[in-house]
């Protein structure tokens, strides 16, 4: 060797720092971003949570009084429960439908665009639009639920009034929202799956019913995966059909845990026991997650 | 008019409140998305779970706060001492410059206001107006910064369940030094005697209110003479019996009508019934609930009978406030409580049928009408209180605020003004009953920083009255002793 | 147990037409090679022979029984598909027995049925892996065991070998073809490769365009293409063509062409005279060609064809010379001995017995029909 071994070194540095350097110089803005709204203010809030007062008024440590005040906080819990109930119809409902558009849209040939425009809208348009129209299909007098039910004889409901709907009636806008976009990933996954693997099926003499279960619905899996943890996490936050429609009522049967913080947080000048109860959530979500994950794996 | 210039007409006049606002202003692209960015929002790449990010709001707004605080209350307290030589520099010949904020209630606001300015400043040429026009979006998070940042509006107008937290936060001056001067002890004698205590926090006069909002009926006199019916119903009784006149069926039309639930604020359409009868929020010293007594009982199994034995009004959860406003704008209400401020709508909106108002008919002890108060508020750290104070003195003085009030169309705190006469510039007989009957029956929010959390907690117990589901006497319980808990701390 | 009728079937798409009015009869245990450049519609004719395609017109018989309105998993055909195709979230042994799976076959029957094939294939100690653990060879394996374990009537083989590199291609042949012999299934194989081809099918399709040009077995349709395209698509490296103009000369067919005057000789050009019935006059525009194997390296002074080398290519067994000529290029094929070299001049004679005319349209005259 005509170099000593710390000459290999320094020239590796520089050879290292001369090829990485760039992908640094382009992520830096990225990372600035990522410490400044995300690693920063977890630690914030973090503290937040061993910690009362206001925004105006100083903080004082109070150690774990926020922790233990939100396991102690019946509304809490409920808002916890809640969302749990809102998410195992939501969720489900969902994906049943999006998976359901997207095989029909798979085989439309005619008006394609706008058909999938006419699906995709209700994601963009604006939750308050959303929220509404959805007055218009809940309404108890002329309402399209209410009307289907007069039509077939059956007794109307008062959906947002009556607590025992409410949150399910939430969950359908929220499902009506969210399907064109679970339509869309789904469609774009069953398009990316090969033709010819279905072929092979039919000749192996599967049927529609079974290509869909034995094939479509394995070969989706990296989705599903992707779908069940995303949506998990996204539906742990419901808050704003909730703050326009219902503000929680009637009698905290639509409260969510989103809700409930948002509450303490801005309204009630609670920023700590927000904070705390944001851990929480934080804490769900991840094992929740995690667990999601690991099932999904396992199975592979 | 444009629907969508209405909408904004309507919110600058404060005659709807934000999340109306919100649910509104759809058309105008006005998205959720500022309180979705913070709350909602998990960004479709990162799988970080929303609970950092929504906490990630309140600590990046709290934390700056927090550190400011200190300095904010250090300047407070400074500013005392630095004050007084701040005039005297001002009298000896300098120009104070007075930061006035205020949110807008008309779509004239600029032009309203640089009138009055230019009025004061020819009168007071050593002082300058610096005036800027917030917006009622945003009003929490900038006044908030303001005020934590230290460098907050010498005078800002303020709602009462608004000024709160920076009342209790001593982020107000005390005005008493001033009011209570006896160089304007005819001044304040003017004022009616709940808005004046309205601006008093903990003994602290934080704030001179100016307009006031009030609750009331609106009744539809169509119907009323079709029920054979004029006047105002004495007592509840016969409000009963009124209510259930009006009330057919097979026409559509429900005798008796108000918002029922939390989102919809509930509470200033129930909240009155229970004053009527020596109920309140909180008990005289607002160290308990002052609603889980005979008195609020009673009050809520009279409002529950309306919903659920004699069903006057529709269900609730049917009709959502703005659906109540329509029904009615549509004929089918015979009395429909609601805010003074609905009269210029209703008025614009050429309704096919006549109408007047009355307070609802008095309960056990007294009648009032459930509504709130605005304030001319001057920060603690103001460096010029003197010209501060004479800028409040002046837009709060009878002729000025009764102009702009009447410009707004809105209810003034003050009872040695006649407004809304007839004949006069502003003739409006409802507007003069607002003025004369309901303005001095206005009863506000009792003043605790835990107010908001009050006023959840019995609303969503109320939710359950209105909607059948509780017992007035199980739902006021409830609620009750999370608020003796809340109040505990 | 089966013969193929396909009965003037053509597809099209929208204005696209994939197959124009093909007809063919395939043998019981034929190993039949569909051939033909990419897009030449032998993908689309495979599909609809195994009821993936719909067919815009024609007949499509299996067994004499007419199969157009038969779903493909009752049409007793296997398909192996150029990708595999094979199910990436089954076991190698699931893959196998997915068919019998779905046609409701017993689950220790599978069992069994799995392993046999899996033995014939030597894939028994792969049956538990995922295809994405198996070499390109191992799911090429996969893939016919899927499909000889319905036994099949008919093997539909689309481009089974393409993903293959060269050595492990050249031993599947062989592989396929003691399959063949194993099995005596009919099988349907489509290639664009006219190596597997000729080296696999007991009989050729050519298709060009959705048209079929010629049937035959391997070694005719290379000796005797029909014409020009055929000629060129068959044979490594490919035919020479030398563009030109038939003359009568001396009582002798002459090409002529600025590289060349090449008289006939009279065997030849008594070839000519009985298809020509008068067709071929004086000066009519024909082109030539010569394998790269057909020529004689000669004396290049005297010699009728001369051509100056440009390259030289040594492959091992052979050697391939590129040569330029006036307005003309040639490659020839010889022993790895030749000692040529670049500049050299070298004279060429054809190997009159391996020698095509082609008519200005490209049509092979030794093809044209002689009644006509």
């Amino acid at each position: 060797m005509q170099y000593s071994e710390s000459e290999h070194k320094r020239l590796a540095r520089a050879y290292r720092f001369k090829k990485y350097g760039v992908a640094y110089l382009f992520l830096s803005p990225n990372l600035l971003f990522f410490f400044i709204f995300l690693v920063i203010p977890f630690f914030w809030v973090l503290w937040l949570t061993f910690n009362s007062g206001g925004i105006l008024t100083p903080t004082k440590f109070v150690g774990l009084q926020n922790w233990s005040r939100v396991l102690q906080d019946p509304t809490a819990w409920r808002s916890l429960l809640n969302t749990l109930y809102y998410m195992a119809i939501a969720i489900p409902t969902v994906f049943a439908i999006g998976m359901g558009l997207a095989l029909l849209l798979k085989r439309t040939t005619k008006f394609v665009t706008p058909i999938r425009a006419m699906i995709y809208f209700p994601t963009l348009a604006p939750i308050v639009v959303g929220a509404l129209l959805w007055i218009f299909v809940v309404h108890p007098d002329f309402g399209l639920f209410n009307t289907m039910l007069r039509l077939l004889g059956l007794p109307i409901v008062n959906w947002l009034g009556n607590p025992a709907t409410a949150l399910p009636t939430i969950a359908s806008l929220e499902v009506w929202r969210g399907s064109g976009y679970w339509t869309v990933l789904f469609l774009a996954a069953l398009l990316a799956l090969p033709t010819e693997l279905f072929d092979a099926a039919k000749i192996d003499g599967a049927g529609a019913i079974r290509r869909f279960w034995h094939l479509t619905l394995p070969l989706l899996r990296p989705t599903w995966l992707f779908a069940i943890v995303m949506a998990t996490i996204w539906n742990f936050q419901l808050f704003d059909s909730v703050y326009i429609l219902t503000d929680g009522g009637p009698n905290y049967s639509t409260a969510t845990a989103v809700w409930y913080i948002y509450k303490n947080t801005f309204q009630f000048d609670k920023p700590g026991y927000g904070a705390a109860m944001s851990f929480f959530l934080l804490i769900i979500t991840l094992v929740l997650a995690v667990v999601e994950l690991r099932l999904m794996r396992k199975k592979a | 008019m444009s629907e969508i210039d209405k909408l904004v007409d309507q919110l600058k006049n404060r005659k709807i409140d934000r999340r109306q606002f919100l649910i509104k202003g759809a058309a105008l692209g006005v998205s959720f998305s500022a309180l979705g960015g913070i709350l909602a929002a998990c960004g479709g790449a990162t799988a970080t779970p929303a609970a950092t990010e929504t906490g990630t709001a309140a600590a990046t707004a709290t934390t700056a706060a927090a550190t400011e605080t200190a300095t904010a209350t250090a300047a407070a307290t400074e500013t005392a001492t630095a004050a007084a030589s701040a005039t005297t520099a001002a009298s000896t010949g300098g120009t104070v410059t007075i930061k006035y904020w205020k949110s807008a209630h008309s779509d004239h606001e600029k032009e309203y206001w640089d009138k009055i300015i230019s009025d004061f400043e020819a009168a007071n040429p050593n002082i300058k107006i610096d005036h800027t026009i917030t917006t009622w979006e945003t009003w929490d998070e900038t006044y908030t910064a303001a005020f934590a940042g230290g460098d907050p509006p010498d005078v800002s107008y303020m709602p009462d369940q608004y000024y709160i937290k920076f009342a209790d936060a001593n982020q107000l001056m005390d005005l008493k030094k001033w009011v209570d001067d006896p160089s304007w002890a005819s001044e304040k004698q003017a004022f009616f005697e709940n808005p004046w205590k309205g601006g008093q926090y903990k003994s602290v006069q934080v704030g001179v209110p100016a307009f006031s909002d009030s609750f009331f009926i609106y009744a539809n006199l169509d119907l009323m003479q079709k029920a054979g019916l004029s006047g105002a119903p004495a007592t509840r009784d016969e409000m009963v019996q009124w209510a259930k006149k009006m009330t057919d069926a097979a026409a559509g039309t429900w005798g008796y009508g108000a918002a029922t639930s939390a989102a919809d604020s509930a509470d200033f359409w129930y909240m009155q019934y229970f004053h009527d009868d020596g109920a309140n929020f909180l008990n005289a010293d607002l160290t308990a609930n002052g609603f889980n007594n005979d008195a609020g009982i009673g009050s809520a199994t009279f409002l529950q009978s309306l919903w659920c034995t004699e069903k006057v009004a529709p269900q609730a959860g049917s009709y959502n406030r703005s659906g109540l406003l329509d029904l009615f704008k549509g004929g089918k209400v015979g009395m429909l409580m609601e805010e003074a401020s609905q009269h210029g709508d209703f008025k614009t909106a050429n309704l096919p049928f006549k109408y007047d108002i009355f307070l609802q008919p008095g309960g056990k002890v007294k009648q009032t009408s459930f509504g709130n108060f605005g304030f001319n508020c001057m920060a603690a750290a103001s460096k010029n209180p003197e010209e501060a104070w004479k800028w409040i003195a002046y837009i709060d003085s009878a002729p000025v605020v009764s102009d702009i009030a009447q410009k707004y169309g809105f209810a003034i705190c003050r009872g040695d003004v006649k407004m809304y006469v007839s004949g006069g510039p502003y003739d409006d007989p409802i507007y003069r009953k607002i003025q004369e009957e309901v303005s001095p029956k206005i009863q506000g929010f009792q003043m605790v920083p835990q107010i908001r959390e009050v006023v959840q907690d019995l609303n969503s117990q109320m939710e359950g009255v209105f909607g059948c589901t509780a017992t007035p006497a199980d739902a006021l319980k409830t609620a009750g002793d999370q608020v003796d808990q809340l109040l505990k701390g | 147990m089966a013969n193929v009728e396909i009965l003037e079937v053509t597809k099209k798409y929208k204005e696209v037409t994939a197959v124009d009015n093909v007809s063919l009869n395939i043998e019981d245990q034929e190993f039949l090679v569909l051939l033909g450049p990419s897009g030449c519609g032998k993908s689309t004719l495979l599909k609809m022979i195994a009821g993936l395609e719909e067919i815009t017109r024609g007949e499509i018989y299996i067994n004499g029984k007419l199969v157009n309105y038969t779903p493909p998993k009752d049409r007793d055909v296997a398909m192996v598909f150029q990708n595999y195709a094979l199910y990436p979230h089954m076991t190698v042994k699931d893959n196998i027995g997915f068919s019998l799976k779905m046609g409701r076959v017993h689950k220790g029957e599978i069992g069994k049925q799995v392993e046999d094939v899996a033995k014939i294939l030597q894939l028994d100690t792969f049956l538990e892996r995922r295809p994405e653990q198996l070499s390109g060879g191992q799911r090429q394996r996969v893939a016919l065991g899927r499909a000889i374990v319905r036994k099949p009537a008919v093997f539909l083989m689309d481009e089974p070998l393409s993903n293959l590199d060269a050595k492990l291609r050249i031993q599947m042949r062989e592989e396929l073809l003691r399959l063949h012999d194993r099995l005596q299934a009919t099988i349907i194989y489509v290639t664009h490769d006219q190596i597997e081809a000729m080296t696999m099918g007991s009989r050729i399709v050519l298709l060009r365009d959705g048209v079929v040009q010629q049937i035959g077995p391997p070694q005719d349709v290379y000796d005797h293409p029909v014409n020009a395209f055929v000629a060129g698509f068959l044979g490594s490296p490919s035919i020479n063509f030398f563009e030109g103009q038939l003359v009568r000369r001396d009582g002798t067919w002459v090409f002529a062409s600025p590289a060349m005057q090449l008289a006939f000789p009279a065997e030849v050009g008594a070839k000519v005279d009985a298809v020509n019935h008068g067709r071929l006059g004086e000066s009519t525009p024909v082109s030539i060609g010569v394998r790269p194997e057909n020529f004689q390296v000669v004396d290049g002074q005297n010699a009728r064809m001369k051509g100056e080398i440009s390259l030289v290519e040594f492959v091992g067994s052979d050697k391939y010379v590129y040569l330029d000529m006036p307005s003309a290029h040639c490659l020839i094929r010889t022993s790895p001995w030749f000692h040529g070299k670049k500049g050299d001049t070298i004279g060429l004679e054809p190997d009159w017995e391996h020698f095509q005319l082609f008519d200005a349209e490209g049509r092979s005259v030794f093809w044209w029909n002689p009644e006509a």
